[in-house]
């Protein structure tokens, strides 16, 4: 107290000098992010306006290489088979997860603690891991899913599920779906802890039952939570890679990303596929650049329009 | 009455089957991928659920191929971004947190923004600044990308505010303690909790990590496991056996650290939504 008193008149000055240490503690994280993120993110956008394959010299082009990715097919291809994965798989997800997770809280709790643990085990794990398990659960010859049919006669002939355009979209969706359940459901069971009890009681004096108290009094509680899974899941789902490159590449022996990347017909050839291909397979970076451009105005755009559309529908109620 | 009782008998049977079969769904894979891989890769199909006493001798495949190679490479790549990311997110978040310089919202709210952008953007440019620093075919350029993440700088600087009382600071200065020792001595110590979970994140986001290592590593000695991996297509593209015993052990760091520590995952990983 005394200490404080004396140093009065000089405290201004020193604060002013305290205050400005914080650009020592800031400074290696930025340092860092402004020479290998920054820079080459800025660098990437030139880039996407030459010809250049990292060896040659830079031809400057102007916009060309977007006009070419957009009046070409592929853009388009790989934009719907990354929407169709998502479209497949997230809303189911975020509906069981949130039907799960409201059932668990509400009604069955002792359980939420172990099933919330066991659940969530599919998104830690490695994804080359779950690549090449999948890819094996529905191997042609030997795996479990046609012995399984098999058995039960649910199909005469093993069916040769990695052939087939269709089935392998299915299977990634499958794996996505499989992957973020538990994660989806983590977030909705933070978020109903945050409802108040008095809340419930109060619904029940109003005769409410679990489906009404679902509807009026915990979905508009946790919207927040919603919000957050629809966006992050259209940021992080337009830029799948990892799941459908090691699905298709998983058991098919003697072949690598490069040459399995997208699966048959291309059916699962994301955004970020045709980023990687143009740019570390045919060394065209300038068309690599541009198509990264591109999938960030969509992500934003998408996320910014998800974002609005959830917000309105809650004022509305 | 009666019927109502009824009604929430079947409810709740039919809730309880459906918890279990995902249970059994979430789980099934895992105990399949490590009864499998004890399995002779030609006695795959004969795949009946119980293990097999042929996982010696795929061990002893596996210890023959670079797979320890790849598990070391791992490792070493691991634990560095967690030290790295650590160090200059636990600063970075402190400097958010507790000074009022010029410009802190401002920087605040782009480190916030960055964590919006995909890491593709970059990545072309990125590779090419690899090749021109030589950091091509070494882990770094697989280590970086935790260490600018903004992830960490919102996790730290959040804890930071919530728990670390400014008067105990400005006491240790009226005691004419040096920034940085304040920092290391007092701060470091207090925020610890946060320091392991937001360790333990970065821990499995880079164990996991697959499209940086793809597109920056050529040399199969510096392969990470998922890499490597992948590379048993080719070399031994028989021993599926063999194979899924790697990716068993593969898996295993990740999934023991969560059963250890799966209450301190699952706080990091609602933070973005619950505190934001």
């Amino acid at each position: 107290m005394h200490t404080a008193k004396m140093k009065a008149p000089r405290k201004p000055l020193r604060i002013q000098n305290t205050e400005n240490f914080g650009y020592l503690f800031i400074l290696p994280f930025f340092l860092v992010m402004i020479v290998f993120s920054l820079a080459p993110t800025l660098f990437t956008l030139w880039i996407s306006f030459t010809k250049w394959n990292f060896f040659s010299d830079m031809t400057w082009v102007g916009l060309d290489n977007y006009i070419q990715v957009l009046k070409g097919k592929m853009f388009y291809k790989s934009l719907l088979n990354t929407l169709r994965i998502m479209l497949l798989a997230l809303p189911a997800c975020i509906i069981a997860a949130l039907g799960i997770a409201y059932m668990l809280e509400v009604k069955f709790k002792k359980f939420a603690r172990t099933f919330k643990a066991i659940s969530f085990l599919p998104y830690v794990t490695t994804p080359v891991a779950v690549g090449v398990l999948f890819g094996l659960l529905f191997d042609y010859q030997t795996g479990f899913i046609n012995i399984f049919m098999q058995k039960l006669g649910l199909a005469k002939d093993p069916v040769y599920w990695m052939a087939n355009p269709n089935y392998v979209v299915m299977i990634v969706a499958l794996i996505v779906f499989w992957k973020n359940l538990g994660y989806f459901m983590l977030l909705y069971f933070a978020g109903l802890k945050s409802v108040p009890q008095e809340m419930y009681e109060a619904a029940d004096i109003d005769g409410a039952n679990t489906w009404h108290k679902f509807w009026y009094v915990a979905l508009p509680t946790i919207k927040p939570i919603t919000v957050f899974i629809v966006v992050t899941s259209i940021i992080w789902g337009l830029q799948i890679f990892d799941e459908p490159a090691l699905l298709v590449v998983g058991t098919d022996n003697n072949l690598s990303i490069a040459s399995t990347l997208g699966g048959p017909e291309k059916s699962v050839y994301t955004l970020v596929s045709y980023v990687y291909e143009e740019g570390f397979i045919l060394f065209r970076t300038g068309t690599a650049s541009a198509v990264a451009y591109l999938m960030t105005i969509v992500i934003v755009l998408l996320a910014w329009v998800g974002f609005k559309l959830l917000n309105r529908e809650g004022s509305g109620r | 009455m009666n019927t109502g009782g009824k009604s929430h008998f079947a409810a709740g049977l039919s809730f309880y089957t459906l918890i279990a079969v995902l249970t059994v769904v979430s789980l099934a894979p895992f105990y399949a991928m490590i009864v499998m891989g004890t399995y002779d890769s030609f006695q795959l199909f004969r795949f009946n659920g119980l293990p097999s006493d042929y996982i010696l001798h795929n061990f002893a495949t596996i210890s023959k191929t670079e797979f320890p190679t790849f598990m070391k490479n791992s490792l070493v790549m691991s634990l560095s971004s967690v030290f790295f990311s650590l160090l200059a997110s636990a600063l970075c978040g402190y400097g958010f947190a507790k000074f009022r310089f010029k410009g802190n919202k401002m920087l605040y709210n782009l480190v916030l923004f960055t964590m919006m952008v995909p890491s593709q953007l970059s990545i072309v440019a990125y590779v090419y600044e690899m090749k021109l620093f030589h950091l091509n075919d070494s882990l770094v350029p697989s280590i970086l990308p935790y260490v600018f993440a903004g992830f960490g700088v919102f996790w730290m600087t959040q804890y930071i505010k919530d728990i670390v009382p400014t008067e105990v600071l400005e006491s240790a200065r009226i005691d004419s303690a040096g920034e940085f020792r304040i920092f290391f001595s007092i701060v470091v110590p207090m925020i610890t909790p946060a320091v392991i979970t937001l360790g333990l994140l970065n821990f499995v986001w880079s164990w996991n990590s697959f499209f940086v290592p793809l597109v920056t590593i050529n040399d199969s000695r510096l392969f990470t496991v998922p890499l490597g991996i992948n590379s048993f297509n080719s070399l031994y593209y028989q021993d599926n056996g063999a194979k899924i015993l790697a990716l068993s052990i593969a898996t295993m760091p990740v999934v023991l650290l969560y059963l250890i520590f799966s209450n301190r995952l699952q706080s990091g990983l609602t933070a973005g939504a619950v505190k934001a």
